[in-house]
């Protein structure tokens, strides 16, 4: 016995044990107006998800007031690129689904889908599938099941998922299941967290999870909860990577669609989530002492939502597959299916 | 944006290939001058980390000006850019563009992307353009050689490196390599970096495109029996056993029950630890319930 698994040490006597709201959300609300910092400008190509990551994190920490709505509105119209349909991460780049998709999350969140072109929207996603059931992420070909999620997640936040042709969609997402019982990005491709949260997150949509056997199920539930280390008790993408706060939620929510979410342990996740968040300055890191961010600040959240540890008036109930709050796709009446 | 300023980008990317590669470094700079990069022994172009911010504003208000849209203005701009931000899908989109256009020679393009490789390992764009660029280029003039090079290279730099693996798949389907070379390269790869787990995920994924049969699974294992002798203690070992036993149930009409006793009966001939006891756990699982039950 004593083999180390590759993971990392925790201080315990140095780290927060306790969710740090007031800071988070300062945290947050500085980043938007942070013009003049490193970040802003070298981080342009991705702005859209970062303030979708921003809006979602407040909305489940009950502070989406402290942020401008119409400043937000109105940059995401920016991006709009009325040629395509799709939407940029930031204004005179090129739009493309993963951008896309942040855009249509935050209207929704903000109540103005009535601002999407829904006919441009739903046709701009057409012409991104391929033959095979594939999608393009934009007009230059790179396929991946991540592209498979956002058209369909996009699709059904605007209750129009009858444009594309979802069993070839389908069957295309089953291609990418390997015999470990993971997914893939493609077909062949090695299996990883976030790659299987988007497929199981698109099978969920379409309400086809049938497709997976009970063995398959099984296995896919065993390759995630290995995902959990040992000593830090947070959970990596693959085997042999460091924990991340990330996968707190691509695993997590991959295994509260399979109904599984009970094979983690849930005391040590949410003691690894804590400890990575930052005591000076709020927001969490991807791991224990590191730099915090806004994205890793949204999926520590998430994350603790899913464990169900605190009272939905601390943090508000978040939806696994769409990682939005819960109230919101309720309102909405959006259907999914979970085991 | 000035002419002085043009003429400091158009410097910074003539100077790229005059280095093998890249690196961010903070260097010094004082009130007369500011110091953006320096070249050390003809190896590392250095680039000033403090700087980084002010050079990729120079560069976005250039790329979307009116006044500096003609076709090699952009070319350095966007060269210039990327070796900043790597991941700025836009700018791959102008150079895609350019190389449409023939502004770009595709030759001296995948040269720069070696360059940039090195600084970059793992960038998923960066391998996402690569695989673009050749397929833009007459298959006869793509090296294989050079394409293998650069996948060992990044799958070096960077341990378990998702982008580099992804990348190596697509070339040996994309130029017809053979599997059973492959196979060998991977062997001998993995001999110098046992502990990388997308390396055996991609040797599993080798040998599921053979014709699977009891012979080449036996050898496998075997030699993955002959490593966990040595280094038992290696994570990767054990999860790449695991992987051929699946690989086993689901392709070989075989005694599942007895696959599952015998590797049950090796376990017990190892030293006892973590790995060894997940391992046998999981194979307990299988044999107790056909895996229709299993829970941790």
């Amino acid at each position: 016995m004593g083999t180390p698994q590759r993971d990392i040490t925790i201080d315990t006597s140095k780290v927060p044990k306790d969710l740090l709201i007031e800071k988070h959300c300062a945290f947050l609300t500085g980043y938007g107006h942070s013009h003049n910092t490193y970040e802003y400008g070298t981080t342009d190509y991705l702005r859209m998800s970062g303030i979708y990551w921003l809006c979602t994190c407040l909305d489940l920490l009950h502070s989406l007031k402290l942020i401008d709505q119409e400043y937000i509105i109105d940059y995401i119209q920016k991006c709009y690129d009325k040629n395509s349909g799709g939407y940029s991460p930031c204004p005179n780049h090129d739009p493309h689904l993963l951008y896309t998709l942040s855009a249509v999350q935050i209207l929704v969140q903000l109540n103005r889908i009535d601002l999407i072109d829904k006919q441009n929207l739903c046709s701009y996603i057409k012409q991104l599938q391929q033959d095979d059931g594939s999608f393009m992420g934009d007009q230059w070909g790179e396929i991946d099941t991540r592209f498979s999620f956002c058209a369909i997640a996009c699709l059904k936040l605007i209750d129009s998922l009858d444009v594309i042709d979802i069993d070839r969609a389908t069957n295309f997402i089953m291609n990418c299941l390997n015999f470990d019982g993971g997914f893939g990005c493609i077909p062949g491709a090695e299996s990883h967290a976030g790659q299987i949260y988007c497929c199981l997150g698109f099978l969920s949509l379409v309400q086809r999870l049938d497709n997976l056997d009970l063995s398959t199920r099984n296995m896919l539930g065993w390759w995630l909860c290995e995902r959990q280390l040992d000593k830090s008790g947070g959970l990596n993408g693959r085997p042999e990577k460091l924990p991340d706060v990330c996968y707190s939620w691509w695993v997590l929510a991959s295994l509260k669609i399979l109904g599984k979410i009970q094979w983690i342990n849930s005391e040590k996740l949410s003691k690894f989530i804590l400890a990575s968040q930052d005591d000076e300055t709020g927001g969490c890191a991807d791991r224990p002492g590191n730099i915090p961010d806004p994205f890793h600040t949204l999926f520590g959240i998430t994350g603790l939502s899913l464990l169900n540890i605190y009272d939905e008036n601390i943090i508000k109930k978040v939806n696994p597959v769409l990682c939005m709050p819960e109230y919101i796709i309720q309102k909405m009446g959006i259907k999914m299916q979970l085991l | 944006m000035s002419l002085t300023d043009w003429s400091l980008l158009s410097l910074l990317s003539s100077s790229i290939e005059q280095c093998k590669s890249i690196e961010f470094m903070p260097l010094t700079s004082n009130d007369e001058y500011i110091v953006y990069c320096y070249c050390e022994e003809n190896i590392y172009l250095c680039l000033n980390l403090f700087e980084i911010k002010s050079i990729v504003k120079l560069c976005y208000s250039f790329i979307f000006s009116k006044d500096y849209q003609e076709y090699n203005q952009l070319n350095i701009l966007t060269r210039v850019l990327l070796c900043y931000v790597t991941e700025c899908l836009t700018s791959w989109n102008i150079r895609r563009r350019l190389v449409l256009s023939g502004t770009i020679n595709i030759q001296k393009e995948l040269q720069f992307l070696d360059i940039l490789l090195n600084l970059k390992p793992k960038s998923e764009q960066l391998f996402r353009y690569r695989r673009w660029i050749l397929k833009q280029e007459n298959i006869q003039k793509i090296s294989i050689n050079k394409e293998l090079e650069i996948c060992d290279r990044t799958a070096e730099k960077h341990f378990i490196n998702y982008a580099s693996w992804l990348y190596r798949r697509w070339i040996i389907n994309y130029l017809n390599i053979n599997i059973d070379e492959e196979l060998e390269r991977n062997r001998l790869w993995l001999e110098k970096n046992l502990s990388d787990s997308s390396a055996f995920s991609f040797r599993a994924y080798l040998l599921s495109k053979k014709n699977l049969n009891e012979n080449i699974i036996e050898h496998e294992l075997k030699l993955n029996e002959n490593m966990l002798k040595f280094y038992y203690d290696r994570e990767s070992l054990w999860i790449y056993r695991q992987t051929l036993i699946f690989l086993t149930i689901k392709f070989l009409s075989i005694d599942k029950k007895q696959l599952l006793n015998k590797e049950l009966d090796l376990v017990k001939t190892f030293e006892e630890n973590f790995f060894s006891n997940k391992y046998a756990r999981l194979l307990n699982i299988l044999l107790s319930s056909d895996g229709k039950q299993f829970r941790n």
